[in-house]
């Protein structure tokens, strides 16, 4: 059986305007302006147990959307979602047992008192008795490295500590099911390492299902075989990374590097130059004509240095989001 | 069981780190109690007595308003519209615990801790006013004192916590709030005892169930309310009542939050 099961699944926002100050908030109880944005349209893709799949997608896409629904924060308009074999939006206890939603902009942890006490309130509300709790706390420390914050207050943490605690407060129950919603958001470089390494190990060894959004790509790179790319709320591509270019890309990147100084202006019967100066040029050129014009430049120019490359994902998702047209009715 | 104990302490803890503020806040309506001594005391100097309140009486009702605002009165509502209008909420949606009964447990916590501040300033306060201040001449009148303040506070909490969760309709209740809260106070009797006012009002505030939080134990402590049993059974059937309408609003508030998406 598969971890996450999602058929269909839509949600419309039914926002209202409203006016401000006392006035606005009764005239709001008699009357208002609907106004309707199609957050997530016909959703369909199912995780099986232990995959680490990376949802990609530009702000506003729907990605936080379908991780609500999922934790169920949020009620679907239709369609359907089992999770472990629960519906999210009944909020079954067992369910809530046994998932965790980490968001990046959001936190859990007592912001006067150290980590120390919103765990041990985790650990009650959770129901995770002593001993596992102290194993499972024990294990977590040991690899985020954060022995000596413990008994520190939150609001006295940096922005890449509080990110590991609020990690930490959220895996003490052992989740089986995990939505990590840009973890690393905000981070310094070295911080999102390490939350990337962490999460890495840690669906390793516990085998659990992890679902991931960002718009880091390195993130998604470095954890996800398995992508789902999604873009005014519905998902435009479900797969590995690695043939996402295949699929959109048609071309590659040719750079060269001249063994002597050429002309300052670039030959006008070569095709696809993107750059070119007296020492280095790029060319964009299509996958079946790399060879034949490899093949051109090494005999017509002096070549120090040729590379054949593959478009960068960063370059093959921007791709994607630009060719769909805008359909927001908003 | 456990899980609400934990949080108990854990705010315990957060109170803690917030004791200067607390005290500071205590101070103040200390101020604002002997702004009114001072004016009742000048009253009574042209007055033998006002209803059935003698000066002491009067005295002992505002020191006793000192120790309600801080024991009774809940003031939790601007934190719940604030976790429901910014979204912390969710993070009580997809755990199992129980909203109401989590913010029961904190506001509890609350109150015992600003109790315990406000006892050591209310003993001394009541130890330079001894000769002007009603003691209970009995252990009854205590025990129903002790009881009616615990019905009060639960009922305190029910109408603050209502107000904190009308974020799921009204995006500001800061406008609300104010209002409603001071309407429920002045109707609880905490500026005024409730049958000094013209006969009408005394009628309404009568059928209603605010002055359970503030005029009715005073009145207990005052030895004007010798059998107070109806009373709390009224109390009674408010606070189950309420506890309901208050699970049930809960359950239609998120109904609304969800669909809202925040």
């Amino acid at each position: 059986m598969s971890a996450i099961e999602v058929r269909n699944l839509n949600k419309t926002f039914k926002t209202q305007k409203k006016e401000a100050g006392l006035k606005g908030s009764l005239k709001g109880l008699f009357w208002r302006e609907t106004l309707y944005k199609e957050a997530v349209k016909s959703v369909s893709f199912s995780l099986e147990e232990g995959e680490l799949v990376g949802f990609l997608g530009p702000n506003g896409a729907g990605k936080t959307t379908l991780l609500k629904m999922l934790s169920g924060i949020l009620y679907p308009t239709s369609g359907e979602a089992q999770v472990l074999g629960f519906t999210p939006w009944q909020r079954h206890r067992d369910y809530q047992r046994q998932f965790a939603i980490v968001m990046g902009q959001k936190n859990q942890l007592w912001w006067d008192l150290p980590p120390a006490e919103s765990f041990l309130l985790n650990r009650d509300i959770y129901g995770v008795d002593h001993r596992t709790f102290q194993y499972t706390l024990d294990e977590m420390v040991e690899l985020l490295d954060l022995k000596n914050l413990l008994n520190i207050p939150v609001r006295q943490l940096s922005l890449g500590q509080r990110m590991k605690c609020e990690l930490v407060a959220s895996l003490l129950h052992q989740p089986r099911v995990l939505f990590l919603d840009e973890p690393t958001i905000g981070l310094d470089v070295i911080s999102q390492e390490k939350i990337r390494s962490f999460v890495k190990s840690y669906n390793r060894l516990k085998k659990t299902t992890v679902l991931l959004t960002s718009h880091y790509m390195q993130d998604v790179e470095q954890l996800c075989e398995r992508v789902l790319v999604i873009n005014h709320g519905g998902i435009v591509y479900d797969g590995p990374l690695t043939s996402l270019s295949n699929r959109y890309i048609d071309h590659k990147i040719i750079k060269i590097r001249f063994a002597e100084p050429q002309s300052a202006t670039a030959p006008s019967n070569l095709k696809g130059i993107v750059e070119w100066d007296k020492h280095h040029a790029l060319l964009k050129i299509q996958k079946k004509e790399v060879a034949q014009i490899t093949h051109k430049l090494l005999g017509d120019f002096p070549i120090e240095d040729l590379s054949v490359e593959e478009v960068e994902v960063e370059e093959v998702i921007r791709r994607i989001f630009e060719e769909r047209p805008d359909t927001e009715n908003f | 069981m456990q899980k609400y104990w934990t949080v108990f302490r854990v705010n315990w803890q957060n109170a803690l780190q917030y004791r200067g503020p607390t005290a500071i806040s205590i101070l103040g309506n200390l101020l604002h109690i002997l702004v009114l001594l001072y004016l009742w005391n000048a009253i009574y100097q042209s007055e033998q007595s006002l209803g059935d309140y003698s000066l002491s009486d009067l005295i002992t009702y505002y020191i006793l308003q000192l120790l309600i605002n801080s024991m009774v009165l809940s003031y939790i509502s601007w934190q719940i519209g604030t976790e429901i209008r910014e979204g912390s909420f969710s993070n009580f949606l997809i755990k199992p615990v129980n909203y109401l009964h989590y913010w029961f447990t904190i506001n509890l916590s609350g109150k015992l801790f600003e109790g315990l501040m406000i006892s050591v300033v209310g003993l001394i306060m009541a130890g330079v006013l001894a000769d002007y201040i009603t003691l209970p001449d009995n252990l009854t009148t205590a025990l129903h004192f002790a009881f009616a303040m615990i019905l009060g506070a639960i009922l305190a909490f029910e109408f603050d916590f209502a107000i904190g969760i009308l974020a799921f309709w009204l995006v500001q209740i800061d406008s609300f709030k104010y209002m409603l809260q001071y309407g429920m106070f002045f109707l609880a009797g905490a500026l005024l005892p409730l049958d000094l006012f013209p006969m009408l009002f005394q009628q309404i505030a009568h059928a209603l169930p605010f002055r359970f939080m503030v005029y009715f134990p005073i009145r207990i402590f005052l030895g004007k309310e010798t059998q107070p049993y109806e009373g709390f059974m009224i109390a009674g059937l408010w606070i189950v009542g309420l506890y309901f309408i208050l699970q049930f609003g809960l359950k239609r508030g998120i109904t609304r939050y969800e669909a809202a998406g925040k």
